[in-house]
């Protein structure tokens, strides 16, 4: 059984559809990625998983326990990062965790114990008794997964978590998530930023327009996409005389130049297997290669594929 | 539960650290109070009137009495003295604020139908000097008025003893008797402008209501925030019920309310001096009531999907008016507005804590606050069902 599973879920506000029957199954151990433009329904659904928001139709579970019919013991296994920074200012930061552990039920020694854990996990341990307003920004995120994290939920939400930061922090809290992983927590990571989704997470959902449009490892998706390698050669002077053989090659799909011929692209099925008879074609037209470059198929590139380069805003 | 209790009192918890906000629930009506009300307070107090009674003639007794008379009390305060001398030097010596004497012939001259009359000395306050020549000028009025009449009626002789009620013309007022001179109110009814309580009373009740119904707009604008900061969002997604995350938020303001009520009263009460009538377990629920209706009517007003700048300025305004209308601004507006005031919330807060103040029956205190209880309801009532559409989360 999956930890959480969608089911045909559907919202709309007034007449407009954001989530589309959408299926999906997030398997536990999991860093599931998921992936849209504006306005795609990513939110609207992890508000719907999280009991913010009721579905309008479908079903959505969390370890067994619907959402609607359960929803307390749905919110005992989930952690809810929130893109905005849920804290308060006039409390500090152990209040703030103290305040959070009340709700979700730990009292005495074992909620102290909790709280600087989770302190100790973030890094913010020293800064404990401080206010968040004289945190930087990448403290302040960490505060708000802190807050998250304390009763050791089965299901981490994590909706943009390192937006507005810099990389120390953002690295930090990569690295957190991923040692949240190793502890049994599945996560769900909402993010715009394709290499953080591509270095962390296991398996990627891409949703457009209330739909998922594809889902599976990052292997997978690109393979079912079809997107192919490109080979970039800059060359020292013009590639013309090398042009025709090049592309006469089987594994070559196509092969672009520059207005002056001094950058040849070729588009392949597989790199591997054929650079060495391209160097060579260069070399026996004696073309000295200034650089090469390999541009393999990555997630943004396969998002913007399936979504469009169209700008959205919600 | 639990979840209210310790959302309550983390809501506390900030609103007491937040110093400008402490500032302006509680030092700003107190320093109020203390401007209008030690500005405002016009009650006259009673000039101290060094008297020597020199005459010891016939109309004597009569003097002595209407000096006496406790209707004088809150305008002048008689000091018997023995000699003029005496008089004389309290006056200078600003012992005393005015000085009477009534000469040895006084009652002798008035009963030969000559001119006759006292001797006065005024003192240093003009106000202290209008006080008691008025007193004079009653008591002359009306012996000249009687002996105006005896002259009519052809009368050779007067006896005291055949008017006992007339201390103008002679002695017999005896213990408990009615003087013929009656002393007029000199104030012309300054406290009743005040609802028989002094100024700083009814400026302090006026206050406190008004301050503890912005108390509303700081429970709704706590809901308002938390959805604009993003922490409404975490805490609708905790595994506890949210009408208790909620019903928290609201009672950490409705803690500062009480928290404020009581520094008003205690503050007012032992260093104003102010004297709220012993009352204080109706005084608490004319409070509980008052900030009741106004969380009921902040929210009503938010329920309406409009910007928090603009339900803001509704309430403020609402909250202003109310207090002007109801005389909390300028005592006596209330008249001139034909009755307008009872329509608003404070009348009622305010008519009930005056009520108290002033000694009025229990009857009286009690058909007031249940007018404010069912304001309240009504008001509570409308913000429960429209409860939903401030705090339910849209996304």
């Amino acid at each position: 059984m999956s930890l959480v599973a969608f089911k045909q879920v559907v919202k709309k506000y007034d007449t407009a559809i954001t989530v589309n029957h959408l299926t999906l199954d997030i398997e536990e151990g999991e860093i599931f990625g998921l992936l849209g433009p504006n306005g795609a329904g990513k939110s609207t659904s992890i508000h719907m998983l999280s009991g913010l928001l009721a579905p309008d139709r479908g079903e959505i579970t969390v370890d067994g326990y619907s959402i609607v019919k359960q929803p307390l013991e749905v919110k005992k296994r989930i952690g809810l990062v929130p893109q905005e920074l849920a804290i308060y200012d006039a409390l500090s930061a152990r209040e703030n965790m103290t305040f959070f552990a009340k709700l979700y039920g730990l009292r005495g020694k074992l909620l102290r114990e909790r709280v600087d854990e989770a302190l100790q996990f973030v890094g913010l341990y020293d800064r404990a008794n401080d206010k968040p307003k004289t945190f930087s920004g990448g403290m302040k995120r960490r505060l708000n997964i802190a807050c998250a994290i304390m009763h050791r939920p089965k299901l981490i939400i994590m909706d943009e978590p390192t937006v507005g930061i810099d990389p120390q922090s953002r690295n930090h809290i990569l690295e957190s998530v991923r040692e949240l992983n190793r502890l049994g927590s599945t996560v769900i990571y909402v993010s715009h930023y394709m290499e953080e989704v591509e270095a962390i997470c296991s398996k990627v959902g891409i949703m457009d327009k209330g739909q998922l449009l594809a889902v599976g490892t990052k292997e997978q998706l690109i393979k079912q996409s079809g997107q192919e390698e490109r080979l970039l050669f800059e060359i020292a002077q013009s590639g013309e005389p090398s042009i025709a053989e090049m592309s006469a090659h089987p594994g070559v799909i196509r092969l672009d130049a520059s207005e002056d011929g001094h950058t040849l692209e070729a588009t392949v099925k597989q790199s591997n297997t054929i650079l060495q008879d391209l160097l060579f074609i260069l070399q026996k037209h004696e073309l000295p290669l200034r650089k090469l470059t390999r541009v393999e198929p990555n997630l943004e590139s396969l998002f913007l594929q399936m979504t469009g380069r169209m700008l959205r805003d919600e | 539960m639990h979840a209210m209790w310790v959302t309550a009192l983390y809501e506390f918890k900030k609103y007491i650290r937040n110093r400008s906000l402490l500032l302006l629930m509680i030092g700003l009506p107190l320093l109020l109070i203390f401007i209008l009300g030690s500005a405002l307070d016009i009650q006259i107090k009673p000039a101290k009137v060094a008297l020597y009674l020199e005459d010891q003639g016939e109309l004597a007794e009569g003097i002595g009495s209407f000096w006496d008379d406790p209707a004088l009390t809150p305008y002048v305060m008689p000091m018997k003295e023995d000699s003029q001398q005496q008089v004389e030097s309290l006056v200078k010596a600003g012992k005393a604020d005015y000085g009477v004497v009534v000469p040895a012939h006084f009652s002798e001259e008035v009963i030969a139908g000559q001119s006759a009359e006292w001797i006065v000395f005024p003192g240093r306050n003009a106000d202290k000097n209008m006080a008691a020549e008025a007193v004079i000028d009653h008591y002359m009025t009306d012996a000249n008025l009687e002996l105006a009449k005896l002259a009519l009626a052809g009368a050779a002789s007067v006896s005291a003893k055949h008017e006992p009620d007339n201390p103008a013309v002679g002695e017999g007022v005896g213990e408990g008797a009615d003087s013929y001179v009656k002393v007029g109110t000199l104030s012309a009814g300054s406290n009743q402008i005040f609802d028989s309580v002094s100024a700083v009373q009814y400026y302090a009740a006026a206050y406190l209501i008004m301050f503890l119904l912005y108390n509303g707009m700081i429970a709704a604008d706590a809901v308002l925030d938390q959805r604009r900061e993003g922490t409404l969002q975490r805490l609708y997604a905790v595994p506890v019920s949210f009408r208790g995350i909620i019903a928290g938020i609201i009672c950490g303001a409705f803690m500062l309310s009480i928290f404020q009520a009581a520094a008003i009263l205690l503050f007012t009460t032992y260093v104003y001096g102010v004297d709220w009538g012993g009352s204080f377990g109706l005084i608490g629920l004319i409070c509980l009531l008052t900030i009741v209706a106004s969380m009921g009517f902040a929210f009503f007003i938010t329920s309406f999907k409009l910007s928090r700048k603009t339900v803001n300025s509704i309430f403020t305004f609402a909250v202003f008016s109310m207090t002007f209308m109801s005389g909390g601004m300028m005592a006596g507006v209330g008249s001139l507005l034909g009755g307008a005031d009872r329509f608003t919330l404070n009348y009622w807060s305010n008519a009930s804590l005056r009520s108290i103040m002033n000694g009025s029956d229990t009857d009286t205190v009690i058909g007031q606050i249940i007018v404010l209880a069912i304001i309240a309801f009504v008001l509570v009532l409308l913000a429960a069902v429209r409860l939903p559409k401030v705090v339910k989360y849209n996304g």
